[in-house]
């Protein structure tokens, strides 16, 4: 079943110089996939995370999440939209320092007015899972990178999403932080099927996925499918992103 | 590019950023200017403006100053708090500290000048506006407007030698932060508020405390209790945001069902951090919002019931009191009746004959009037009247807190029984004698070849015309004569130097009041604007997760209207009970009503405060969803 369909995407950056970010994108994810989007600086992945994730909106083509186009939706129902059908992952982690980590997790369910008990429940659960129960109590600067990481794929899972967006989760994180959490992320799809669409620079992260898509200058370039061994796919993931023309300093250094 | 060019284009091209602190800068030049210009006003010397009104100014013009250079001082510090990071970056690329100093000092100096520039042109603009404010409210004609050299040289030196040394202090008390703090700026993660519960409990204690004292002290008390109760306020406010506010928030966040409740979450994790942040900001804003209120109540008081004080004082609009022996009473009466009519106001004239005991009673020598008589003379002045048994007498106290020590009375050959209530204010006071007594009448009709005395009482329902007349009078009849044979008193004249006395003191308040009011709501806007980083950043990442405008908006405008009427409604109490006590107090000054002007005193300030309120909240919602959404 496709969970998400991204139909001949475009996107044209207005001002006095028009600058083409997107052009015709096409893919579709199947429900429980987990897939990677790579390209080099500047090939428009970002502009596509934000289409999709609905902080930016398409100049052409349509987005549909099980079937529905959320940029049809009015400014208010679609920060509802978000907060139910999609969970986010960033780079930058954006956990709130006034909340502890528990409060940060619980706070798209807060903001639901979800019942306290409800609440409670997913909490205990979604920390078993992600192996932080310890540290619910703690402050953000009380913890590690790859903990605080952990905690806002939680927070981006504790409504069961029907997407999960996850925009460089390992950019800000040391080698061992980021294959903890890469396999957090992949041990999430596994077990509770959780879609993952994961905009990515590291080609051990990618990995992980499923599928890589790469995208080159706003336009699809090719997309490579696993198989068994992820030793040999992190290896022609690496092939293809020096194939692609991309600097060498757009990758980060090997660490297997 | 120099550093001089450095410096000042800093300034010129971040307009935006250091627009607050140049606005608070010009308008403290604008009202330090504009008194001076009052002050220095050549009308100021003729006797059209009480004397009193210039040492008034004067004395205002010091608290301004004083006021202004703390006010700019903070703004001073907040601004560059905000800037933490651009030194922090400045600093890795190699720049001095005495560099730093320098810039800043160049950075405030040209912000000084500019803005008394601006200042005194604004001032000058605003001050015909002022002149004519003045005038109504000290009843006097408008001063016309002047070039005041003066004000312009006081004002621009004081404001330079003010600039001067908040930069100079400003790099003194810059607190010493490693660079990577600097660079940091406000992405610091701050630690976990936290309160001592013995302090929230002193806290409460203290404020309970003091109330309840302000609240149950009688009115001789209150100026003893004043200063302890004012102190532990004081120190009970400064616990009350700093502990007390903590934990209580502490204690609401312990409760899931509340605390996990929509947008709670964000909200009260938020204030905890906020409150103790703000809490001096909080505290001092209190203190001197509590300090405006009473003063300007009290004042308010004072100046609207300076009629019925006068009317109590000086019950009738013209009081002609004489001995017997006094040959010229009945010239004087004729002279006084005589303009009374030539100036066509009508009037009632009114008589009490007072009759001088020949034996001292407790070493006073008493007058004694007849019952009757005193109650119509009463009724004729609008005072209580008095009854009396066939045997008893009413004796008056001659001052607040005299008592009465003799329980009879010998009047010829009765002895009455002694009567009396401290509350009932005496009408008439005697040549020949210092205390009053009302007895019945056949008692008084039994003296006889006692030295008598007679005043005469004029009600004149215009009395608040004859301001000229009785002056004029007054010099004509003179207000008594060498030998104490006669007393002549007016009551215009009593009225009309009181209010202008009393409008002085509130036209004063009103603008130190104000100023204050002004500088307390600057502090909230440059504590707001110190936040719009941090808080664009983090409803940044919570909008991407999912939240409408309208909980942004409901969060936002709960915050700030803490911001705002926290410290205003922590004010009004004190102030509230401040008035209470007062009021017990100020009843003993004759000051009647405290309600009513008080009421509006604090009105007006709150509706002027949610205006203000309403304006800063749609600006930061502005700013803030430009950014987010």
């Amino acid at each position: 079943m496709d969970m998400l369909q991204v139909k001949s995407l475009s996107k044209i950056y207005g001002g006095k110089v028009t600058y083409r970010a997107l052009t015709d994108i096409d893919f579709t994810i199947t429900k429980g996939e987990f897939v990677g989007i790579m390209g080099p600086s500047g090939s428009g992945k970002t502009t596509l995370l934000n289409m999709i994730s609905t902080i930016d909106s398409p100049t052409s083509g349509e987005v549909l999440l099980n079937g529905t186009n959320p940029h049809l939706l009015k400014k208010s129902k679609l920060a509802l939209f978000r907060r139910r059908e999609l969970g986010f992952v960033f780079q930058d982690f954006n956990l709130l320092d006034t909340l502890t980590l528990g409060e940060n997790i619980v706070l798209p369910l807060t903001l639901d007015g979800e019942n306290v008990h409800v609440m409670e429940e997913k909490l205990h659960a979604v920390a078993i899972k992600l192996g932080i129960q310890d540290i619910l109590e703690k402050f953000t600067y009380e913890v590690s990178g790859g903990q605080r990481q952990r905690a806002a794929i939680a927070r981006a899972i504790i409504h069961s999403p029907s997407l999960l967006l996850a925009d460089e989760p390992t950019g800000n994180l040391d080698s061992k932080s980021s294959r903890k959490v890469m396999e957090t992320l992949e041990a999430l799809n596994k077990q509770d099927q959780v879609t993952t669409m994961m905009v990515t620079h590291d080609a051990l992260a990618a990995s992980y996925c499923h599928r890589v898509i790469f995208i080159k200058d706003g336009q699809f370039h090719n997309e490579m499918y696993r198989g068994e061994n992820r030793q040999a796919f992190f290896q022609k993931i690496i092939d293809a992103l020096s194939f692609l023309g991309g600097n060498t300093y757009d990758l980060s250094t090997i660490r297997v | 590019m120099t550093f001089r060019q450095f410096a000042f284009n800093n300034v010129s091209r971040n307009k935006r950023t250091y627009a607050a602190f140049f606005l608070s800068s010009v308008f403290s030049v604008m009202i330090f200017f504009v008194y001076a210009m009052f002050i220095f006003h050549p009308g100021i010397a003729d006797e059209a403006i009480h004397e009193s009104v210039a040492t008034g100014m004067m004395v205002a013009e010091y608290v301004i100053f004083l006021f202004a250079f703390f006010f700019l001082f903070y703004c001073v510090g907040a601004f560059l708090k905000k800037r933490e990071k651009e030194f922090g970056i400045l600093f890795m690329h190699g720049m001095t500290p005495l560099q730093r100093n320098l810039l800043i000092f160049m950075e405030n100096m040209l912000i000084g000048v500019v803005s008394i520039l601006f200042g005194i042109v604004l001032g000058m603009v605003l001050a015909k506006l002022f002149f004519q404010f003045a005038g109504f409210l000290l009843d006097v004609q408008a001063l016309p407007f002047y070039w005041a050299w003066k004000a312009i040289g006081l004002t621009a030196v004081a404001f330079l030698v003010l600039f001067a040394a908040i930069s100079v202090f400003t790099v003194l008390f810059l607190r010493k932060r490693s660079l990577l703090e600097l660079l940091q700026g406000s992405q610091r993660p701050k630690k976990e508020p936290k309160a001592s519960v013995s302090l929230s409990v002193l806290a409460a204690m203290l404020l309970g405390l003091s109330y309840l004292l302000a609240l149950t002290a009688e009115g001789i008390y209150v100026p003893v209790l004043l200063m302890p109760v004012t102190a532990m306020t004081i120190g009970g406010t400064y616990l009350l945001f700093t502990q007390l506010s903590v934990f209580a928030i502490g204690m609401m966040k312990k409760k899931r069902f509340f605390y996990w409740k929509r947008t709670n979450l964000l909200t009260l994790s938020d204030m905890a951090y906020r409150m103790k942040d703000n809490a001096r900001m909080f505290f001092l804003v209190s203190i001197v919002s509590t300090i405006a209120f009473c003063a300007i109540g009290t004042l308010a008081a004072l100046a609207g019931s300076i009629q019925e004080t006068v009317v109590r004082t000086n019950p009738f609009a013209f009081e002609y009191q004489s001995k017997r022996d006094n040959a010229e009473e009945q010239k004087h009466l004729s002279m006084l009746e005589n303009r009374l009519e030539q100036a066509g106001y009508t009037y009632e004239k009114h008589m009490l004959k007072m009759r001088v005991l020949p034996n001292e009673v407790e070493g006073e020598q008493v007058g004694v009037v007849k019952l009757a008589q005193y109650n119509q003379f009463a009724l004729a002045a609008n005072a209580d009247s008095i009854t009396v048994g066939d045997q008893e007498a009413f004796l008056f106290v001659r001052w607040f807190g005299d008592s009465i020590e003799s329980s009879t009375l010998h009047v010829g050959d009765s002895i009455l029984r002694v009567k009396s209530n401290a509350s009932v204010i005496p009408l008439a006071s005697g040549l020949g004698f210092e205390r009053l007594a009302v007895v019945p009448d056949a008692v008084y009709d039994q003296l006889e070849e006692l030295e008598e005395e007679s005043l005469y009482g004029y009600n004149v329902p215009k009395w608040k015309e004859t301001k000229e007349i009785s002056l004029n009078l007054e010099e004509k009849i003179g207000r008594w004569d060498e030998e104490g044979k006669y007393y002549f008193s007016t009551r215009a004249p009593v009225y009309y130097s009181m209010k202008q006395m009393a409008n002085t003191a509130l036209f004063i308040g009103l603008f130190v009041g104000v100023l204050f009011f002004v500088a307390a709501a600057s502090f909230l806007y440059f504590r707001l604007y110190t936040d719009l980083e941090n808080d664009k950043r983090q409803y940044g990442a919570i909008s991407k997760i999912g939240m409408t405008e309208s909980e942004l908006t409901r969060i936002v405008t709960i915050q700030i209207a803490l911001l705002f009427f926290v410290p205003i409604l922590v004010a009004i109490a004190h102030s509230i009970v401040a008035f209470v006590s007062l009021q017990s107090f100020l009843k003993l000054m004759l000051i009647t009503s405290v309600v009513k002007p008080t009421a509006i005193v604090l009105l007006s300030f709150v509706v002027v405060q949610a205006i203000y309120f309403w304006i800063i909240r749609n600006r930061y919602l502005f700013h803030l969803k430009r950014s987010v959404f």
